[in-house]
């Protein structure tokens, strides 16, 4: 233990060499002049005092030179030797070294590659010139319990608060603050919703991007009352305007608001938590584009995230120190204000503030490449395993020679370690190379998310990759090692290659096959359920008819508009809509089917004894829904116009909540008791039950959801919905005239239905395709670790049985015996396999996926089961026939 | 450690360095190397001759065993200096180490007054 002990700490010295070597420089020279001093006290004069000192002290060169044994690592200087051994007995077996190169390289590719992506796009810097000077300042704020931004981990600025910092922090040369999203609705030809972010008007001027044309904003722009203005964000800019430069000084119109633009971002521009926006404005526009809630003039809304640039030079510590101060000053204001400040590095996720989330993140995505990177090292153990038996005589001849185990555990881990580190770098290159192309999938899978135009290898992702491969290297080679030093010597040199393998070995590689399995299972069956998730996503009968449908949106809340103006227009909407040709039906809904928006709310049955509340999702609809969205009522009747009203009572159910709430009995005329928060419990009567339908995920039917009549609670969020098989271009253009002719500044959006399931469609694709290509990968890894190692051991046993098929035996007896071996850790790593799997899903199982991903199934779980246990036995099998081809009386011979 | 080299040239019996500074240490605490070098002559009382110096390649040695470890701190006369003291496991070896100084002093004086 001590041994190790000082091994260790000498490492760690030899490292630290230098600073070590200084420190005991300055030691000794203390010494000295305390020495002097004492024998000066004592009458010496200096110069005798410095002479007695030095005399005292001894010879200088001889303690430097104690120092420096001291911190040298004996063991350094074998390790070059090893390495030369290693690359020679690496050479001698080039299609070995070649083939586990081959496997660490696609291990340790993988997972550089996801670690290099995940790196810089969630904890990475903000992609800006001189980035490092960035910080994010966050705060929270107590004892002001009418704030508005509470309940937030971290709370933003006000408006008040940002001026008051900006103008008082001298430690920063820059500050910026940025809003949450605002979606608005661009009118006109070019009708869309656009996401953007209010911004203090040094935004550009701090993060050092210029707009690519026209001008950034100025500070005025940022005043109450400035005359609106606003930049465009380039991929719109590009996609809507056609890359028009004449778009400058050009008036649109966001929501009622007339913005002029007056410039165009960069197409590398920060966009806050990753999240894509169409455009950015001043602070001073959100009274524009959200008449109902000013943040912009009411001081005790917290809205804006601060980002400043320091000069180089200046900590983090002071700047915090100096926020601190400042926001003192302001608590000072107020009584019971307390603020506390955090001053970090800006990243590029520094808005969402919640550490532990991107944890979480980030370990799910890493999860299944790290699991292939297990895969990967239990597949090397193996083949370093069996390398290392046809080494034993070698090896038993070192050991009885005089080498240590130790250095001879040291070897193999050299060899193994040196095929980690070159399987690595091949993957490096690999990974690097395969970013861009990931990036790429990415971006087109998830529009919503701005992901940065390149990614650099960066020093991070190195190092990453070679801490992997040495890791990598160690661990595959040390039980190994270890399991083959073990091994009886007087055996491995007088028998093998020839004879049996020792027992250490076989369990060993036992364990490591049961392993492969395992892990494999596990990847395999999380593959099937996503596969089975993409076939229902194309072809399942969703309950309800998604074609011809078209969706039409206003944000009325935007517009300033209350209900009953709302329901105005949408009635004006429906009866204009109707009279069209090709227009078979018109309803409202509060949610259109596979929105990514919904609500829940808890339901019980009125008449149970014991009140057990469940989850349900649900839905506002006017009386003539079901029949646009084409779902059939399957008893009763649906909602009556003069029911369209506050507190009517009445609510309809699907068949599956009216199976579950009242098992065998007619569910119409039953109460239903919801509870909602803020509204409390209400008794509803049922008055009709419509057919199941898949509502809010592809994949499987909702299991309890209620549908309650439009009123004014949620009348300012209601879209329309058309069913019509006239063209879809067509009818927007008529719907966006009927709209135009109520009020001109309205915008509305229109989309077909269908647009939702194709959403939902290529986020399960992407899954699958991640999950698959995972699974088959490990799957290949493992197979072709499986057969290599049979191959070696029929070699091996080749005068075994060749005495056994000499002896009468037949060819299947002898594959029987083999496959044996393979079966049982088989079977065992197949059966933990799936109870991982198992417990797994049930940690997952309340995540709202959202694509048709509906947890274990027999189906799933069989056939991942099957597919492996096929691949084994073929893994071994084959090579087992191969070897067997041979005639006994030719092997016996040649023994 | 085949080929360790010898120590500086000294009059302190070989390998007995360790135990005298493990013992300072147990004895007076929290010690500098100039106060563990003072703290030896002064028992000595002028009987050793210590090249001071090898005191800090056998501190080194001690820290790097874990029996005892260093920090940065001021001295008497307003000085950096190392402070140096006892770990727990540097206590238990020095009750080894002590035990291995009698036995080896028994065994020479038995030698050295064995009968003819």
């Amino acid at each position: 233990m001590t041994t190790l002990r000082t091994l260790a700490a000498r490492v760690v010295a030899a490292i630290l060499r230098r600073r070590i070597v200084a420190r005991v420089q300055e030691e000794i020279e203390t010494h000295r002049s305390m020495l002097v001093s004492s024998m000066m006290r004592e009458g010496m004069s200096r110069a005798q005092a410095e002479l007695a000192a030095t005399r005292e002290m001894g010879d200088a060169d001889a303690v430097q030179e104690a120092v420096h044994e001291q911190l040298s690592v004996p063991a350094l200087d074998s390790v070059w030797a090893d390495l030369r051994y290693a690359f020679r007995v690496l050479r001698r077996g080039p299609a070995f070294a070649v083939m586990a190169i081959g496997i660490m390289a696609l291990g340790i590719g993988l997972n550089t590659g996801i670690f290099t992506v995940l790196n810089t796009v969630l904890l990475g810097g903000i992609r800006a010139p001189g980035s490092d000077e960035l910080v994010a300042v966050s705060q929270i704020v107590n004892g002001m319990p009418d704030r508005i931004d509470k309940g937030r981990r971290v709370e933003r600025f006000s408006t008040e608060e940002y001026r008051t910092y900006r103008a008082e922090a001298s430690t920063l040369s820059g500050l910026f603050g940025y809003s949450r999203v605002y979606s608005a609705t661009l009118s006109g030809d070019l009708a869309q919703d656009l996401s953007g972010r209010l911004v203090t008007c040094a935004y550009f001027d701090v993060l050092q991007q210029p707009p690519l044309l026209g001008r950034s904003f100025v500070a005025a722009d940022c005043e109450a009352g400035a005359e609106p203005v606003l930049l465009l964000d380039y991929d719109l800019w590009v996609t809507a305007f056609g890359a028009d430069p004449g778009v400058l000084n050009r008036t649109i119109t966001l929501n009622r608001a007339r913005l002029t633009v007056i410039g165009v971002a960069p197409p590398d521009v920060f966009e806050p938590d990753l999240q894509a926006l169409d455009y950015f404005a001043p602070i001073s526009a959100a009274p524009l584009l959200r008449p109902d809630q000013d943040h912009f003039s009411n001081g005790d809304v917290g809205w804006l995230n601060l980002v400043g640039r320091h000069d180089p030079g200046v900590s983090i510590e002071q700047i915090a120190t100096e926020f601190r101060v400042i926001a003192a000053r302001i608590d000072e204001t107020r009584a019971n204000r307390l603020t506390s400040i955090m001053v970090a590095p800006a990243t590029s996720m520094s808005g969402t503030q919640s550490a532990s989330e991107l944890l979480a993140a980030l370990s799910v995505a890493m999860t299944p490449s790290l699991l292939v990177l297990l895969i990967v090292c239990a597949n090397m153990a193996g083949l370093m395993l069996t390398r290392a038996t046809t080494r034993s005589a070698e090896i038993a001849l070192r050991i009885s020679l005089g080498a240590s185990r130790w250095r001879v555990v040291r070897q193999l881990l050299t060899e193994a370690v040196v095929l980690a580190v070159a399987g690595g770098l091949l993957g490096s290159v690999l990974a690097f190379w395969a970013v861009d192309w990931l990036v790429a999938v990415l971006s087109s899978s998830f529009p919503g998310i701005s992901l940065p135009l390149d990614l650099s290898p960066d020093r991070g992702a190195l190092a990453f990759a070679l801490v992997l491969s040495v890791l990598t290297g160690v661990l595959c080679g040390l039980a190994p090692s270890m399991s083959i030093t073990r091994a009886d010597l007087n055996v491995g040199a007088k028998q093998t290659p020839r004879g049996d393998i020792p027992a250490e070995t076989g369990r060993l590689r036992a364990v490591l096959l049961g392993l492969q399995v395992a892990v494999c299972v596990v990847l395999v069956i999380t593959a099937s359920v996503f596969v089975r998730g993409l076939v229902q996503a194309r072809s399942a009968d969703f309950g309800f008819d998604y074609e011809n449908v078209l969706v039409a949106t206003i944000d009325y809340r935007s517009f300033g508009y209350d209900a009953n103006r709302a329901e105005s227009l949408q009635r004006r909407l429906r009866d204009s809509v109707l009279q069209l040709p090709g227009v078979e039906s018109a309803a409202q809904v509060w949610r259109e089917p596979l929105s990514d928006r919904g609500g829940m709310i808890s339901v019980r049955p009125g008449t149970a004894d014991v009140p057990t509340y469940r989850w349900a999702w649900r839905n506002w609809v006017s009386p003539d829904y079901f029949s646009v969205i084409g779902t059939p009522l399957v008893r009763g009747r649906t909602f009556r116009e003069s029911e369209l009203a506050d507190n009517s009572g009445v609510a309809i159910v699907t068949n599956e909540t009216a199976r579950r709430l009242w098992p065998g009995q007619d569910a119409i005329g039953q109460r239903l008791v919801t509870r909602f928060g803020s509204e409390g419990e209400r008794s509803l009567v049922v008055i009709g039950v419509v057919r199941d339908a898949q509502l809010r995920a592809i994949g499987e039917a909702d299991r309890y959801f209620v549908y309650l009549p439009v009123d004014d609670t949620v009348r300012t969020q209601l879209s329309t919905i058309i069913r019509s098989d006239a063209g879809t271009g067509e009818l927007s253009a008529r719907i966006r005239q009927i709209v135009d002719g109520f009020d001109a500044d309205l915008a509305v959006r229109v989309r077909p239905l269908e647009a939702n399931i194709a959403h939902l469609q290529g986020l399960s694709s992407f899954a699958t395709g991640l999950a698959t290509s995972l699974g088959g990968l490990a799957l290949a890894i493992a197979s072709l670790g499986r057969f290599g190692v049979v191959s070696y051991t029929v070699t091996c046993r080749k005068r075994e049985i060749g005495i056994r098929v000499a002896l009468g035996a037949s060819i299947s007896d002898v594959l029987r015996l083999i496959l044996a071996r393979t079966l049982q850790p088989v079977a065992i790593g197949a059966a933990v396999g799936v109870g991982v799997a198992a417990a797994a899903s049930r940690l997952v199982s309340g995540v709202d996926v959202r694509i048709g991903v509906t947890g274990l199934d027999p189906v799933s779980i069989g056939g991942a089961v099957l597919l492996i246990l096929t691949v084994a036995l073929g893994a071994a099998l084959w090579p087992a026939r191969q070897g067997l081809r041979v005639d006994p009386a030719v092997t016996l011979r040649h023994e | 450690m085949a080929n360790r080299k010898r120590s500086p040239k000294s009059e302190v019996p070989y390998g007995t360095l360790d135990l005298m500074v493990l013992k300072t240490l147990d004895g007076m605490g929290r010690l500098h190397g100039f106060g563990i070098a003072r703290r030896i002559e002064q028992i000595a009382q002028g009987a050793l001759a210590l090249n001071q110096g090898t005191i800090y390649p056998a501190l080194l040695r001690l820290e790097h065993r874990g029996w005892i470890r260093s920090k940065w701190g001021t001295s008497e006369s307003n000085r950096r200096a190392r402070y140096y003291t006892l770990t727990s496991t540097g206590k238990k070896q020095l009750a080894v180490e002590e035990q291995r100084w009698a036995d080896t002093v028994a065994i020479v004086n038995r030698l050295l007054h064995a009968e003819p």
